[in-house]
């Protein structure tokens, strides 16, 4: 069931005069109305997550995430998630002398570590393309900086977007939003084992003919937690000591497994 | 073999997310790989380091990772194998000293490439070259001698003690030392660079270097069989625990709990593989050993040759925060 089956619903439980006027209204009048209708209600669209931080300790295999919330008035819904964003180099093979080498390279300089995105339709049936690059909604309208612009560069920005797709990082059809009567709406989404650390932005939009009328933003942070975090900190920081401490240690289990090894 | 990122529902629930190989994995896998490779360096003396990298790869880990996490578990079982051989009293330590500064040398120069290598991005195709190359040769020329040295014995059924030809072109070499141990008077100059170019190979490939060590212990150097696995793994030791402490300081990519979980299934494989190694008999010992030098490098260059799965590889940059 989708949220622009609501009208004839409402249309059946009218409570009194004016919610039947101020409904009828709203199906003669285009979208300007139905904004004055969700104002005067509140907020267009809310939402909220399962879970604002996600901590990746040495038993993390990956979590799923919720994202709930309320329609103020009828429309289609849009979720996109997308994660912090990081330099991606793809590098074509190509053969060289009987072997294959990497060739060619392409790298976007900022590109999202993670996208996924949830809709009750699709967004391009829905939605102008304008509207949908200006938001990034959908893979295809991301905004990818290249570094170069050689005359196949889709060939490298499909790799790239398949690379992460493999990993469950990218989702290219969207995932359903399920409604639980006609306002209450949830999608789900997946973050992999290997998600990277750092600031992700989850944003619901509530569509109605073809214009975004009511839009809500959330954070959620990943991290590192535990031992292991201690651990990638120091390697990273203070190499030296971390260096040194593996040898120790590398040395150390050799060691013990010698001697416990020992003929007597 | 998992997916990282696959939904599929676990009855064994022993994973362990890795955090430098950024990586979830399952841990009786990596200690049943560490195992196996155990075994075969308490067996031949070598580190298995030619075999650990390629088989992290397969199982997901970038390659940067898995070179520099398989130096920090060569460099734990050779300690473990080293033991056990130096219980027995087959080590050199003065030729182990001389062959410990040409493979630090090497080794740091070697860390070095292996840095600018990764800087420009053809660490995936100079390491498995470089892994035929050597593998090949060394593999193809230890094939032809134990093969030759075992068809010797057949014909003449009578254990003979198999004294290697020594050369005399390293004989006009200057810095000559008494090695006692290895019953050898030789210039110092000869082990040292031999140990000098085995460091450099181990930086760049994340291998311990045993497997081109011991034969050239014994051909080129011309030292007594029973002494050079033990000696080389005195070597392997300290060339490891260099690289793996120029690695972790210049490139971050040592996976300490990666190495460590395969380091105690290896460190149990290696003592079980010395005693297995010391009821085998020693030509028969270093044909399979051959083979499977071979074997490794044929694989290798397959997989060289052969068109890859995908077209296209996606390098990650990995953020410091």
């Amino acid at each position: 069931m989708t949220a622009s089956q609501a009208p004839s619903r409402h249309a059946g439980r009218a409570a009194s005069a004016a919610g039947a006027l101020a409904l009828a209204l709203m199906a003669a009048a285009p979208a300007a109305a139905a904004d004055a209708e969700c104002q005067a209600g509140g907020e267009a669209i809310v939402a909220d997550l399962s879970t604002h931080t996600i901590a990746v300790d040495a038993r993390f295999a990956g979590t799923e995430v919720l994202v709930f919330g309320a329609i103020g008035c009828p429309g289609d819904v849009v979720v996109t998630v997308r994660g912090p964003r990081r330099q991606m180099t793809v590098r074509e093979k190509t053969k060289l002398a009987g072997i294959w080498v990497n060739g060619r390279s392409v790298t976007f300089t900022d590109a999202p570590v993670l996208y996924a995105i949830a809709a009750t339709s699709p967004p391009e049936r829905i939605l102008p393309a304008q509207v949908r690059q200006a938001r990034s909604i959908g893979l295809d309208e991301l905004y990818l900086p290249v570094d170069r612009t050689p005359d196949d560069l889709d060939r490298f920005r499909g790799a790239m977007i398949d690379f992460q797709q493999q990993r469950a990082l990218y989702t290219k059809q969207p995932l359903p939003v399920d409604f639980i009567g006609h306002r209450l709406f949830r999608a789900s989404i997946w973050f992999p084992a290997s998600v990277p650390t750092g600031q992700y932005i989850a944003d619901v939009y509530l569509v109605r003919d073809n214009a975004v009328i009511g839009a809500h933003s959330m954070a959620l942070s990943v991290y590192r937690g535990g031992f292991e975090a201690r651990m990638f900190d120091i390697a990273n920081e203070r190499p030296a000591l971390y260096g040194a401490a593996a040898v120790l240690a590398a040395v150390a289990v050799g060691w013990v497994v010698g001697m416990l090894f020992q003929r007597p | 073999m998992r997916v990282d990122g696959a939904r599929a529902t676990r009855v064994w629930a022993l994973d362990i997310h890795l955090p430098i190989a950024n990586l979830t994995v399952d841990v009786l896998l990596l200690l049943g790989v560490g195992g196996v490779l155990g075994v075969l360096s308490g067996l031949f003396g070598v580190g298995g380091g030619f075999l650990v990298s390629p088989l992290l790869i397969f199982i997901g880990v970038p390659a940067p990772v898995a070179v520099a996490s398989g130096s920090m578990m060569v460099l734990g079982t050779s300690v473990s194998g080293f033991m056990a051989h130096l219980r027995r009293g087959n080590v050199d330590f003065k030729m182990g000293g001389v062959l410990i500064v040409g493979g630090a040398l090497g080794s740091a120069l070697g860390a070095w490439i292996f840095q600018l290598l990764r800087a420009i991005g053809q660490i995936e195709l100079v390491v498995p070259v470089l892994y035929v190359v050597i593998l090949g040769t060394v593999g193809l020329t230890m094939v032809w001698e134990s093969v030759g040295a075992l068809l010797r014995q057949r014909r003449n059924p009578v254990a003979v003690q198999q004294r290697i030809r020594r050369r005399t072109w390293h004989h006009r070499l200057p810095l000559k030392v008494r090695f006692r141990k290895s019953k050898l008077y030789i210039s110092a100059l000869l082990p040292a660079g031999v140990s000098f170019f085995v460091g450099l190979l181990s930086a760049v490939m994340g291998v311990g270097g045993g497997f081109i060590m011991v034969p050239a212990m014994i051909y080129l150097i011309g030292m007594p069989v029973l002494v050079v696995v033990g000696t080389s793994l005195l070597q392997i030791t300290f060339v490891m625990a260099n690289v793996t402490f120029l690695l972790a300081l210049n490139t971050h990519t040592v996976d300490a709990l990666l190495a460590l979980l395969l380091l105690v299934g290896a460190a149990a494989g290696a003592q079980f593989g010395t005693r297995l190694g010391a009821r085998l008999h020693g030509v028969h010992m270093r044909v399979l050993l051959a083979l499977l030098v071979l074997g490794v490098a044929a694989r290798l260059s397959f997989g060289l040759v052969a068109p890859p799965e995908t077209m296209f590889t996606v390098e990650v940059e990995r953020l410091v925060q």
